[in-house]
């Protein structure tokens, strides 16, 4: 019977959990401690809060002059440019000036051959909270790699999630989808908690929901739209699978940025750079009278099997 | 490189001193770190890292940063260790297994070495000796005989060497050591230090634990815990916290007592997971408020000789890697005030002194129609039963500039480019941590006290 370690660590604002399957329990102690730690240097690179972070020595400087930054953060930020293209703009990194700064189309330039990161005005912060969890999972993935561990389950918090390899029974992790909208009043208790299921091996989900079970009677959104700057209205919720952390989680937060309509044509664009690391998008669907009732809706699935 | 003739080191101004807790003042004091470097069309100062660990990726990361470095190559004789830190360094980082090479052909201006403590002397003895500037990874030596023989090569050189001891580029440091200078805290009579984990301290080892090469990579990766190659809690944490008291003091301890052991991860390591030290500085009043001459000469208790004889400070410092509550930080206590310090965050409590007791009413200056006191009728105090009321409200002190160890690099690579060896810890200094923690180490080892030698 495999060896199954647990270990879990606060960190980017939620809990990061962790399972490990293998076949030396103190090893793996060893390893969960490293990925943990790996996780902990994304967030000190990061996190704008922390005054040592890349991120906010970027926030302080870059209205002022080109700032030098280093080869990963340069790549990372490279990666997000791309994605806001990809995305035209419903991702976007700076949303939180936009409330500020209308009209402005590029806040902030990457020059990656030199490294250099520019603000085009004043007033403009960087914020990765939307993307921070799935890149440290893909970091921590990798460092687990690199000591031989091939079967894991790295859990974000709720949100976020990473799975390596098989769970401990060699079957892909399974993984359940939460009716994010279960806290409505009207509905609570008619309708399932769980809308559906994943089966995850070696792919990263991120889940976006516009408005959560606590937002969703009436409080204001906490993702906002890059044209306004202002709290989404339209309720929406998205799960998506893709190869990477990072990718998973630029397209769930776009999708609820873009609104159904604009979302669910996305999805079918052909040509679309982000979409190839993407293995299945799925919209949660409230069901918003007794007649419809929850429902998950693939909008696009590349492998079988992922959706249960 | 040429030494140029050398200059006084530029003192910290006011405003970095105080640390002053407004967004301009940090913006400033970045850019004026920043002006000092590169962007005057000076050359880059060609830069190598010999280790590239941890600690080694974290410097190459710091340095790929700074516009006044060209960071040409870095070392490590641990091929995964040195493939990993390749992508942080960069395309044009030329990649040596062997470090004696890497100062051989690249000749380098200045190298960072951040290999484990038991090479510190050998690693930066060979880089001093090629004519190359040095920033050394805390704890400086292995042994106080090494320390003492690097810091005099360094001397002779007319190097310019900086021990990687960031506290003393961190602003609340930097704040607290001025206020302790100022006799903010009044006479400082206690120190008390800790950095308490809960973890076991170990690094995974790549292959499984009957292979025959695990034997060695576990000695390779977790060299912290075997003592032909660390010193343990002491020179791995304690340097840190030790240095911040031997900088505020402006010396270093007379004796110290120390005890520890392995008493929980009972793993195989050698190191103590546990260690308690009381430290004994012997300081002139002078660290406190300086008594007033006259004021002496009238005053009750005491006659004016023995408020002018050194007076005996403890310090007492612990470690532990089984209890996290405590956390690291250092507590400089005074007779006027405590100063609790972390990287993060400092605080700042005032004592409850006796002559304080904040009359409500104001008396005039001329003393006539005042009021003496005011009463309400019916209003009492709030009592809180809170264990810690008696601490008041503190004063935050933040850190509002960045990284302490991007601020460390640039100062040491600004020193480098004016050829000044006053950097923020010269390789002095580093004796001196170096003799203060292992001297505790010797002290668990005999179980007994010891005097600190006056390096
Ligand atoms: N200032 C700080 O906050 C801080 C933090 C961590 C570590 N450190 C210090 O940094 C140093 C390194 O610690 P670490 O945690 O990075 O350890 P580490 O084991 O992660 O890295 C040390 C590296 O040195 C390499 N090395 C060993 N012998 C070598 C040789 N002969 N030539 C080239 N490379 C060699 C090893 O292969 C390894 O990659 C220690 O002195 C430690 O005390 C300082």
């Amino acid at each position: 019977m495999p060896v199954v370690v647990e270990r879990a660590r606060p960190a980017m604002g939620s809990l990061f959990q962790l399972r490990l399957i293998g076949d030396d329990a103190e090893h793996l102690a060893d390893c969960a401690e490293t990925a943990l730690d790996e996780i902990e240097r994304v967030e000190r690179l990061l996190s704008w809060r922390d005054v040592r972070s890349e991120t906010a020595r970027v926030n302080r400087e870059a209205a002022t002059r080109p700032v030098l930054v280093d080869f990963e953060f340069a790549q990372f930020l490279a990666t997000i440019k791309g994605a806001e293209k990809a995305t035209a703009g419903f991702f976007d990194a700076a949303v939180q000036s936009r409330r500020a700064i209308v009209g402005a189309d590029e806040l902030w330039e990457i020059e990656a051959e030199h490294r250099l990161v520019r603000f085009t005005r004043s007033g403009v912060r960087l914020d990765f909270g939307a993307v921070g969890k799935g890149y440290a999972l893909d970091c921590a993935a990798a460092e687990l790699r690199r000591f031989g561990v091939s079967q894991a389950l790295l859990d974000a918090g709720t949100s976020s999630v990473l799975a390596l390899g098989a769970d401990e029974f060699g079957n892909p992790w399974p993984v359940g989808l939460r009716n994010p909208f279960t806290a409505r009043p009207e509905l609570r208790g008619t309708w399932p908690l769980e809308l559906g299921q994943l089966r995850l091996g070696d792919l990263a989900l991120s889940c976006s929901a516009s408005h959560d079970a606590a937002t969703s009677s009436g409080a204001e959104s906490d993702l906002l739209d890059p044209a306004t700057g202002r709290p989404v209205t339209q309720a929406s919720a998205y799960a998506v699978v893709a190869t990477n952390g990072i990718a998973a989680e630029v397209l769930s937060t776009a999708l609820c940025a873009m609104g159904t309509v604009r979302a669910e044509a996305y999805t079918k664009e052909e040509s679309n750079q982000l979409l190839r690391d993407v293995v299945a998008i799925v919209r949660l669907d409230a069901g918003d009278d007794a007649s419809a009732a929850p429902c998950v809706t693939p909008l696009l699935l590349r492998r079988s099997g992922v959706l249960v | 490189m040429t030494t140029p003739p050398t200059t006084p080191a530029p003192k910290p101004t006011r405003r970095e001193l105080l640390g002053l807790s407004t967004a301009a003042a940090g913006a400033w004091a970045t850019f004026s770190l920043q002006s000092a470097m590169g962007a005057d069309g000076q050359e880059p100062v060609r830069t190598a890292v010999i280790g590239t660990g941890g600690r080694g990726s974290d410097l190459i990361r710091s340095l790929t940063t700074i516009e006044g470095c060209d960071l040409v190559a870095i070392a490590d004789n641990y091929p995964p260790h040195l493939e990993k830190a390749a992508k942080f360094a960069g395309p044009q980082a030329k990649l040596y297994s062997d470090y004696r090479r890497l100062l051989e052909e690249v000749k380098p201006a200045a190298v960072v070495v951040a290999v484990p403590l038991y090479l510190h002397y050998r690693v930066a003895g060979d880089a001093i000796a090629a004519g190359v500037d040095v920033f050394c990874e805390k704890t400086m030596c292995y042994t106080v005989d090494e320390a003492q023989k690097l810091a005099d090569q360094v001397a002779a050189a007319k190097r310019v060497f900086q021990v990687g001891l960031q506290r003393r580029a961190n602003p609340i440091y930097q704040q607290a050591a001025a206020m302790v200078q100022a006799g903010v805290l009044g006479q400082i009579t206690a120190v008390k230090a800790q950095w308490h984990r809960n973890n076991n301290w170990r690094r995974p080892v790549p292959v499984a634990k009957g292979a025959a090469d695990w034997s060695r990579l576990e000695r390779k990766l977790n060299w912290r815990l075997y003592r032909d190659y660390s010193g343990g809690l002491m020179t791995e944490l304690g340097s840190h916290q030790l240095d911040v008291v031997n900088w505020m003091f402006g010396d270093i301890p007379r004796k110290v007592t120390a005890t520890g052991g392995v008493d929980y991860w009972r793993d195989g390591r050698e190191v103590c997971d546990n260690v308690f030290c009381i430290y004994e500085y012997e300081l002139p009043p002078l660290a406190g408020p300086r008594p007033d001459p006259n004021a002496a000469a009238a005053s009750t208790n005491g006659t004016p000789e023995s408020s002018l004889k050194p007076y005996t400070v403890r310090v007492t410092y612990s470690s532990l890697c089984n209890n996290a509550y405590e956390g690291a930080a250092e507590l400089i206590m005074g007779t006027k005030g405590t100063l609790y310090l972390t990287s993060g965050k400092g605080l700042f409590y005032r004592e409850k002194l006796a002559d304080d007791v904040g009359w409500s009413a104001k008396k005039t200056a001329d003393g006539g129609g005042a009021d003496a006191s005011v009463v309400t009728s019916g209003k009492t105090l709030k009592l809180s039963n809170s264990p810690w009321a008696h601490r008041g409200e503190p004063l935050e002190i933040d850190n509002l500039l960045g990284d302490d160890t991007r601020d460390e690099l640039v100062s040491f690579l600004d020193h480098v480019r004016r050829g000044d060896p006053a950097t923020i810890c010269d390789a002095r200094e580093g004796l001196r941590d170096t003799a203060t923690v292992l001297t505790a180490n010797r002290a668990i080892d005999e179980g007994t006290s010891l005097a600190v030698p006056r390096v």
